[in-house]
């Protein structure tokens, strides 16, 4: 029997750089880590790091690697795991054989197709995107897509969670934890819903995205609270974001090189703090805009740059959730959608374990639930073609092929019954006429991906959590 | 040099010449030599500004918007500038030295990205603003403080954090509970943020990007 994650099953990844280059890429990391190294502005970090041998500067909190510490702690790494869901059906394990889909985070504003402008998004706004993440087919785990500008800043990181954990059983990924104490609080919440702390170091069902500053920075607080998943073995993706020609040098490989000496710091801070801690290769790098400098996300090279970091990844031995869709749209619809499409491809192929990315537009700003249903079914169209070709007697059909010989058709056959049932169709379009198009009002392809999400949102029901865990949630943010 | 320092109107137009061919070759090290040249020739500094440097730095921003040159080229041109008026001003006498406005510029607390806010303050300071950078992770109070105290015109308050654009709120909001609005134009930019937000906070402005931004800081240095 299929499982959820069968559905995110594709070929065996392909290599698009040599041996040579990713080594030159890690070995040039590594003489930056212990030349360079790294200003990290978490004093709980530097203090593991300095015990297990790094040199760190007390005055400028430049902290040092060598080549053989970061060895010796990236050999406690796991190098693979399971991203569990609420209920075990949404478990995805992350084997090199998968590739999934997160919404993509965190937007500040809400698309309105009738009067085609933004508003500020709301805390009904992550319902909305978690119920409609619930019941797309091919989104594999949900991350809080808006900030909640109807909620105090102090909690609306741990609201939007609570919204999340309580309206979709798929993995939850929490994203703009800014503090450790708002780590520890999301940690109670993720072992209020598997029932203990020490459940959930087993069962991963949340992770966690944790920033780098480019070039070359470790934040204090995410930094701190990074120190906390890690304790907590929630896994953590740490998601560098150096910009070609901004915070990284002006070519694919020397921005390589910058956000992975920035991962390897931060994964070696969490080994050291916590040996075993669990973490994931997630950058989402990109070029700068050359007129305004600003984040390029649907750029050629924002893929040049997703590949080579899945290369770093794999060459580590450690999961992946680097790159991802979203593009740089300013709006949703048409361009959006192509750079989606353009986006995926390349990333299933070279095996990309998680991306990032579904429903957002604007760099990851602005909220579509009409193009959360585009791209589910960009999703659907990358996964489906990036399947294995099975190769047997049964799919080869020597015995059909002379059996119907020349001229005739397959189409009475048992064997085209059997496999016709394995073809893909679209959930979001159908192969009718024009003649039918034009009589159901000509309408365009992202007013039926609207009216597709509004009917979802109106129909679908998830399994709620029970009174017990959710007034758990409740208690968690009310003592924060 | 001898030449030089005879001062006719010719060597200086060569002197002007080369501050500006400094600046338009993105050269920071030959901005150095020329303003060096004409300090040494004692070539009066304001003329050496006027006629020198900010015709050069208009030319760059008219390739810039023209899309002839990129963001690059266009901090490169300001550093050169920089370069030049950090020898040329403290010679101009204060009555002389117009600036457009004082602008107390910084990333919100909690925030400690800064390559955007720099590109914005040398750009500032390239076109004619007295600039007081702050640097990242600003508390709310600083960013008041510090403007009253240099006498800006102008806040501005940049945010890369989805979970610290709060902090630019909180900054109005400051000013409003110490009745101070008034009496500073609020201006507001960083990836996350939009006009709308900005709107929704009650800023004066907000900036895209890098050249809109100076645009914004021109509008709000002649009022609101």
């Amino acid at each position: 029997m299929s499982t959820f994650a069968d559905r995110f099953k594709v070929r065996e990844p392909r290599s698009f750089m040599k041996d040579s280059e990713r080594k030159k890429i890690h070995d040039s990391a590594l003489d930056v880590l212990e030349s360079t190294g790294i200003r990290v502005m978490s004093s709980v970090a530097r203090d593991s790091l300095k015990r297990a041998g790094a040199i760190v500067d007390d005055k400028t909190n430049v902290v040092k690697y060598s080549p053989d510490l970061v060895n010796s702690l990236m050999s406690k790494v796991p190098s693979s795991i399971v991203l569990a869901g609420r209920t075990k059906d949404y478990d995805l394990p992350l084997d090199r054989r998968h590739h999934y889909y997160t919404t993509d985070g965190c937007g500040i504003a809400v698309w309105d197709p009738k009067t085609k402008s933004r508003r500020q998004s709301v805390l009904e706004d992550i319902r909305k995107t978690a119920v409609l993440g619930d019941a797309l087919p091919y989104l594999s785990i949900y991350e809080p897509m808006v900030v909640a500008h109807d909620i105090s800043s102090k909690t609306h990181v741990l609201e939007g969670l609570k919204v999340g954990m309580e309206n979709t059983t798929k993995h939850i990924e929490t994203e703009s934890t800014t503090t450790p104490e708002e780590a520890r609080a999301q940690v109670k919440m993720a072992a209020a819903v598997v029932g203990s702390e020490e459940e959930l170091r087993k069962r991963h069902y949340m992770s966690a995205m944790v920033c780098t500053i480019s070039p070359l920075v470790l934040d204090g607080g995410a930094t701190d609270a990074a120190m906390v998943w890690a304790e907590n073995h929630v896994p953590v993706h740490i998601t560098g974001m150096a910009s070609m020609g901004l915070s990284g040098p002006a070519t694919v490989a020397g921005s390589l090189v910058v956000n992975h000496a920035e991962t390897l710091a931060l994964a070696c801070a969490m080994q050291a703090h916590e040996p075993g801690a669990p973490f994931l290769y997630g950058s989402v790098q990109s070029s700068m805009d050359p007129k305004t400098g600003a984040y390029n996300a649907g750029a050629p090279e924002t893929i040049m740059l997703s590949i080579g970091n899945v290369e770093m990844a794999k060459y580590l031995d450690v999961p992946c959730s680097a790159g991802g869709m979203g593009g740089s749209a300013r709006t949703p619809g048409l361009r959006q959608s192509i750079e989606n499409s353009v986006l995926s491809p390349p990333l299933a192929a070279v095996g990309c374990e998680i991306m990032n990315g579904i429903g957002l537009a604007d760099g990851s700003t602005l909220l579509s639930f009409a193009q959360m249903v585009v791209d589910n079914e960009i999703v659907a169209l990358v996964l489906n073609s990036n399947r294995d070709i099975e190769v047997n007697d049964e799919s080869v059909s020597l015995d059909l092929i002379k059996t119907v010989g020349i001229g005739r058709n397959y189409l009475s056959e048992m064997h085209t019954v059997k496999h016709v049932k394995d073809f893909y169709m679209s959930t979001l379009w159908d192969m009718s006429t024009y003649e039918s198009w034009a009589e159901s009002g000509k309408r365009d392809l992202m007013d039926v991906a609207e009216e597709k999400a509004q009917k979802m949102l109106s129909e679908h029901q998830p399994e709620k959590l029970d009174g017990a865990r959710l007034s758990a949630l409740k208690k968690v943010i009310d003592e924060f | 040099m001898s030449a030089l320092l005879g001062r006719n109107s010719m060597d200086e137009k060569k002197l002007f010449k080369s501050l500006s061919d400094a600046i338009l070759s993105y050269d920071s090290a030959a901005a150095e030599k020329a303003a060096k040249d004409a300090i040494r020739a004692k070539v009066d500094a304001l003329k050496v500004i006027e006629k020198g440097l900010v015709p050069a730095i208009g030319k760059v921003g008219d390739k810039f918007e023209k899309m002839e040159i990129y963001l690059p080229e266009l901090m490169l041109a300001a550093e050169a500038m920089k370069t030049a008026m950090t020898l040329l001003l403290p010679l101009v006498p204060k009555d002389k030295i117009v600036s457009k406005a004082t602008v107390a510029i910084g990333t919100v607390q909690g925030d400690v990205h800064e390559i955007g806010k720099n590109i914005v303050s040398n750009m500032l300071m390239a076109n004619g603003f007295n600039v007081i950078d702050l640097g990242v992770d600003v508390k709310t109070t600083t960013f008041v403080e510090e403007a009253k105290r240099s006498n800006a015109k102008i806040i501005g308050a940049s945010a890369l954090m989805s979970s610290t654009i709060g902090s630019q709120k909180d900054i109005i909001d400051y000013l409003v509970s110490l009745k101070e609005r008034k009496k500073f134009a609020v201006m507001v930019g960083g990836g996350p943020t939009t006009g709308e937000w900005s709107d929704e906070i009650g800023a004066d402005g907000w900036g895209e990007d890098a050249a809109t931004t100076i645009k914004l800081a021109n509008k709000l240095a002649k009022g609101k």
